[in-house]
């Protein structure tokens, strides 16, 4: 398969160009400067392998017409296909095409397989200034030597990458400087737990030497705590005294003072009472006295009262005369007659009976005058009429006795009279039973019919009217007779006379009856009043005027007199025994006050005697409980000191007998060195790879690579026409050097231009001359490489050349028409193409 | 006659061991970890109380350095202090990691608290504190100052008035493999001594070496590395009349260790792995008797994984991913470690036969695997920077070569897509 056109279409100032068809084997473009001939160098290398980016340092050959496009036309046989990549993302978008024969969509991978864009541009696709990168670029990754022996070999990548890749790997493992690889971080990690493992170490060799300590400073805090108590004992001690003999002293001066003022208190007290004046004989009965005194009120009560009860006696007396002279009785008669309460119901009785007897007598008088008036005979319309008239006469008394009745039993009903009520009954029934007549007058009027049977009425009714007028006679006769059996004779007749008369005598004994008890109780109001008088007197008969002759009326004044006395009498004595009681207090506080001395002295005494200082004082004391006191606070400070080393110390001990931080940091420190040797045995693989892969690298340069080099050798030595014999390639990325006959090298650095870029064409061929299958469509493109070559090695180098053609496609661009003819010259059948300035 | 009486034998304490080799990233188990084996302690001294025990026997190693950090001088204190409250005795023989002139911080233990003489062998008879009866004659000796070569089973010599006769040494019996051969004595050495029982301490695995005469070592009642795998506690043992009635032996450990190799051959994803690495937690876990756990794992085995293994921010993701899950589960385990030993599915055989760059690394590598000094030189170039700065350390040249190897042709035949 060989490359048969270059197409490009608007490729820098290639706007549509085709280079073709191409030879099979050695075909040389000749064209001017500008003509396009790196252009379609670079062409080629776009369409296989994408166009640059911006970041990729590639020429960009960008037109302005449009997107660039490139198509690359292969051959093999009849059939052709085409590869097509205009620009465009990721390189532009590749199409393959197939113009003859089958399809190929592998087309791009067969082509170029097993050769890399960089090495494409460094071995295929060269001009001057990719010659020197098959050198330059080794130590930057770019060993293409390497890597296309490794493609040739059907290595998937090259030794070179593979030492590099492991190289890196290493490196981030562990490097001789540096702190970020795995094993250098460890390192510094494990030196660091390492010294923390140390420190915790020193704590803990520390650990006896710091409990010895701490035993030494338990037994300095026992003592320091011994001494504190001590001199704090003896601060509170003397400080406590001090302030006893102060309150002592305070007490001995009070109670002296207190002594000689209540002595003085009691002399004056003294001298006061003296001076009083008290009536003993009337303080001697103050209480009776007081006591009968606080009756005064009473006693002028009564006498009050016993004068109205004078005038109230001569009111009622008076009173009862006048009843008497209104009855016109005498008193002896009113005083005689019995008005008890048989008199009075007795009169009542009387005053019915005769009141019935006389209506009895009354009515039976009309009654035998109307049956003497019935047996005259008369029309039945006159006896009707007196009928009627009888009836009417009958009328009055029958209804006047009804009402009578009734009132007589209301009476008796208020005054709960029996006798009365029966008797008003009666009277009740006698008017109702003239009225029952006066209502069935016809019943008389048909009995009447019978003259004789009127007749006898009539005969009959007369007697009973003559009966009942004797019956009141006689009922008279022993009214008066009762009368007079109970003084009230002179009443008269008259029924209610009589009872007025009784009711006035009854008054007049009332009036006397009250007047009496008036008197009776007046007379007590006196004997009380001198009762009092006299108890009064017997209390005080030593005053004068005696009381037992004083008027009731002037007693009053004297007992007002006896209690203002009294009064004063007891007021002194009050103040009398007030002053007493003071003076007793003032002898008693006095005492009291010269036994707390006599104490606190004694205390005083025992206090300083105690505390060994009898000589001194309360402020001798103080003073020397001041000086404790600082003792017992610097004892206190030094205990506190102690203490707080002692705590302090015991913590940290007892810390750090619990921290687990030494065991954390030793099983810290195991994980790091696991973490470490698994780090140094990757690392260890790694190293050990890389050096296998130098040391087959170098066995293979000297055993294999020897074929690429001793024939660049061959080619070299024929370019430079013996110049030169031999080339060295090192291993280890070193610069390349030649050999003259001699054997004496010379680093390529120190070749001219033209013959270090006749040693990079010489490896170049010698090495596409060993690629067989790799890359087995690529042609080789090289862009006017033998313009820095003289006359002679160009030639030697155009054989070379030619000599590459039979086993790969050559096209070679130059702007040297010379070039050309020596091409021509040396390879006749070569294809000739002219390229035209753009 | 003596009446049955009730001993503990316990030994290799290591209070405050720092764990080495282990990476508690996660607080959590730190905080486990750093108090495990006084958790451990703890739990002996709560058996002891709580079966009435009539004294407790310390082979050795209480603390787990001749330096006694000073917490662990203060909680075995208060164990003991505890113990002594209960009326229980402790009977200390020291070891090689706590000999007799280490330091000491001058704490005041109880009186019940006995430690052996360490320039004979010392008989201490242990009475019974109601009757005041001898309950049992104890034997032992410790560790004056440090790891001693002597043998000091040959010290000890039974009286035969003695009803009971219990021994108690920190010593490698038998020569055992893996711990320091101090004491050294053999089985007939402690059958001559005529003892009933001997309570051993040094080894830290819990074993039984006789019957007749009964030989113990009760192993650290804590496991203290991921070596120490497996059940760890004390021997509660009953004996009467110079014979044992009753053996028992009580777990006291707070974390248990887990060790296990997975094998991912045949796994082709790291999920796959990752559910293999899951399923061996999930076991470790059971195994640990409802206690947290931690677990080292190591994966081994050709595989297609390998390469993605190898890759250092896939297997740390996968690590991290792990622990996450195990942590949240309860009892926790902590992954400690997963090492991984893995294999590309590389074939080796035929590479070295090819002729290009792989065939000469592979032959180079070969070449330096065979040849000692060649393998040296090629570590000594690759390392010395490295052992500089870190300290030379013992490495299999072989295994780092293989590996670097590996390495190198995964990348170049696997692509190096870093």
């Amino acid at each position: 398969m060989r490359l048969s056109r270059i197409i490009a279409e608007r490729f820098g100032s290639l706007r549509s160009a085709t280079l073709g068809p191409l030879g099979d084997g050695l075909t040389v473009v000749l064209g001017p400067n500008e003509a396009g001939k790196t252009s379609f160098t670079t062409l080629v290398r776009y369409v296989l392998y994408g166009y640059p980016t911006k970041r990729d340092a590639e020429p960009d050959y960008e037109c302005d017409a449009g997107k660039r496009l490139g198509r690359l036309v292969f051959s093999d046989g009849d059939s052709q296909w085409a590869l097509e990549r205009a620009e465009g993302t990721h390189g532009g978008q590749l199409a393959v095409s197939t113009l003859a024969g089958p399809d190929r969509h592998e087309l791009l991978s067969e082509v170029t397989r097993g050769v890399s864009r960089d090495s494409f541009r460094v071995v295929f696709g060269f001009g001057l200034d990719e010659m020197v990168q098959i050198e330059a670029g080794r130590g930057a990754g770019m060993d293409i030597l390497s890597k296309l022996y490794a493609a040739k070999v059907g290595l998937e990548v090259s030794p070179s990458d593979v030492r590099a890749g492991l190289e890196s790997e290493a490196s981030e493992l562990w490097r001789p400087s540096g702190r970020n690889p795995e094993l250098n971080a460890l390192k510094a990690k494990i030196t660091e737990v390492k010294r923390q493992i140390t420190d915790l170490e020193s704590q803990a060799s520390r650990f006896a030497q710091d409990q010895e300590r701490l035993t030494e400073i338990g037994e300095q805090l026992e003592s320091a705590r011994a001494n504190r108590e001590a001199a704090t004992l003896r601060a509170q001690e003397l400080g406590t005294a001090a302030q006893k003999l102060t309150d002592l002293e305070t007490r001995i001066a009070e109670a002296t003072e207190q002594a000689h003022l209540a002595r003085q208190d009691a002399s004056a007290d003294d001298r006061k009472r003296a001076a009083i004046l008290v009536d003993e004989r009337l303080l001697a009965v103050a209480a009776e006295l007081g006591e009968v005194l606080s009756e005064s009120s009473g006693f002028r009560e009564r006498l009050r009262r016993a004068s109205e009860q004078e005038l109230e006696i001569s009111s009622l007396r008076a009173r009862a005369a006048l009843k008497l002279t209104e009855a016109a009785v005498e008193a002896s008669d009113a005083d005689a007659a019995d008005l008890g309460p048989e008199t009075t119901a007795g009169l009542e009785r009387w005053k019915t009976r005769l009141v019935g007897l006389e209506s009895q007598a009354a009515m039976s008088r009309r009654a035998a005058d109307a049956a003497k008036d019935a047996t005259e005979p008369a029309g039945s319309q006159s006896d009707k009429a007196r009928r009627a008239t009888s009836g009417s006469r009958l009328w009055a008394p029958g209804a006047l006795l009804v009402a009578l009745g009734l009132v007589i039993v209301v009476v008796a009903g208020v005054a709960a009279d029996l006798v009365q009520a029966v008797l008003g009954l009666l009277v009740t029934g006698t008017g109702v039973a003239l009225l029952v007549r006066v209502l069935h007058p016809q019943t008389s009027a048909s009995s009447a019919l019978s003259n004789e049977r009127i007749t006898g009425q009539v005969g009959a009714t007369e007697l009973a009217a003559k009966r009942d007028a004797a019956e009141l006679l006689q009922a008279s006769d022993e009214w008066r007779t009762w009368l007079s059996a109970r003084g009230l004779g002179h009443a008269g007749d008259d029924p209610t006379a009589a009872s007025l008369l009784l009711g006035s005598l009854k008054e007049y004994r009332a009036l006397v009856a009250d007047a009496d008890r008036v008197a009776v109780a007046r007379e007590q109001e006196l004997a009380a009043c001198a009762a009092y008088r006299a108890q009064l007197a017997s209390l005080t008969e030593h005053v004068t005027p005696a009381l037992s002759g004083v008027e009731f009326e002037d007693i009053p004044v004297q007992a007002a007199r006896l209690s203002q006395d009294l009064q004063a009498a007891r007021a002194a004595d009050v103040a009398r025994r007030e002053l007493s009681t003071r003076i007793a207090s003032h002898e008693s506080t006095a005492s009291q006050a010269d036994a707390r001395l006599a104490l606190a002295t004694q205390d005083r005494s025992s206090l300083l005697d105690r505390l060994g200082l009898a000589a001194s004082d309360a402020a001798l004391v103080a003073a020397e409980a001041a000086r404790a006191n600082e003792s017992a606070r610097a004892a206190t400070e030094a205990f506190d000191g102690i203490a707080s080393e002692h705590t302090a110390l015991a913590t940290r001990l007892d810390n750090e007998g619990r921290d687990s931080a030494m065991a954390t940091l030793r099983l810290e420190l195991s994980g790091l060195h696991e973490r470490r040797d698994s780090a140094l045995e990757r690392y260890a693989v790694l190293a050990l790879a890389e050096k296998l892969m130098a040391h087959t690298q170098a066995f293979t340069e000297q055993a294999r690579q020897p074929q690429v080099v001793r024939r660049a050798s061959e080619l070299f030595e024929s370019i430079t026409e013996g110049r030169y014999v031999s080339v060295s390639v090192p291993s280890d990325g070193g610069e390349f050097i030649v050999f003259d006959p001699d054997s004496r090298p010379r680093p390529s650095s120190e070749l001219s231009t033209g013959t270090a870029q006749q040693l990079y064409l010489a490896l170049r061929i010698a090495l596409i001359e060993t690629l067989d299958e790799v890359g087995p469509g690529l042609p080789v493109l090289m862009d006017d490489v033998l313009v820095n070559f003289d006359p002679e090695r160009k030639r030697g180098a155009a054989q070379a050349i030619r000599h590459l053609a039979a086993h790969r496609q050559v096209v070679l661009f130059t702007c040297h028409p010379e070039t050309a003819r020596l091409m021509q010259e040396v390879a006749p059948d070569h294809t000739q193409l002219a390229l035209e300035r753009c | 006659m003596a009446r049955a009486f009730t001993f503990i034998h316990t030994a290799d304490l290591h209070l405050d061991a720092p764990f080495a080799g282990i990476d508690a990233a996660d607080p959590r188990v730190r905080e486990v970890l750093v108090d495990s084996t006084y958790a451990a302690l703890d739990r002996i001294v709560s058996v002891a109380v709580e079966r009435g025990v009539d004294f407790v026997l310390i082979a050795g190693d209480a603390y787990n350095s001749r330096d006694k950090s000073l917490r662990a001088q203060l909680r075995f204190k208060a164990a003991c202090e505890r113990l002594s409250s209960a009326g229980v005795p402790v009977f200390i023989a020291q070891g090689n990691h706590d000999p007799a002139d280490g330091w000491t911080a001058n704490l005041t233990f109880p009186q019940s608290v006995r430690y052996f003489a360490t320039d004979s062998v010392e008989r201490i008879e242990v009475l019974d504190p109601e009757s005041g009866e001898p309950l049992c004659a104890l034997y032992g000796r410790g560790y004056a100052t440090g790891p001693t070569k002597l043998n000091l089973a040959r010290g000890f010599k039974r009286e035969s008035a003695d009803e009971n006769a219990v021994a108690v040494l920190h010593a490698n019996v038998g020569g055992q493999e893996g711990y320091e051969s101090y004491a050294p004595c053999t089985m007939d050495d402690l059958r001559a001594a005529g003892m009933d029982y001997w309570a051993l301490g040094h080894i830290h695995k819990p074993s039984e070496l006789s019957d007749s005469p009964r030989v113990r070592y009760a192993g650290s009642p804590q496991g203290l590395n991921p070596k120490e795998d497996g059940p760890h506690g004390c021997w509660l043992v009953t004996m009467e009349r110079g014979a044992i009635l009753a053996e028992e032996f009580v777990e006291t450990s707070a974390v248990r260790w887990a060790r296990s190799t997975l094998d991912v051959s045949g796994l082709d994803s790291l999920e796959a792995v990752h559910t293999a690495i899951r399923e061996q937690c999930s076991l470790a876990r059971a195994g640990a008797d409802g206690r947290p756990s931690v677990l080292r794992l190591e994966l081994s085995g050709r595989t297609e994984v390998h390469a993605e293994l190898a890759r250092g921010a896939s297997f740390s993701e996968l690590v991290t991913e792990i622990r996450d899950e195990q942590m949240g589960e309860s009892p926790w385990l902590w992954v400690d470690r997963i090492r991984d030993t893995t294999r590309g599915v590389l074939d080796i055989e035929f590479l070295s036969g090819v002729e290009d760059f792989t065939g000469d690394l592979v032959r180079i590598a070969a070449e330096a695997i065979g040849d000692c000094e060649l393998s040296a030189a090629l570590l000594a170039e690759a390392l010395a920077g490295v052992d500089s700065a870190f300290g030379a350390r013992d490495r299999d040249a072989a295994s780092l070569i293989e590996q670097a190897r590996d390495v190198c042709l995964d990348r170049l035949i696997g692509g190096d897509d870093r």
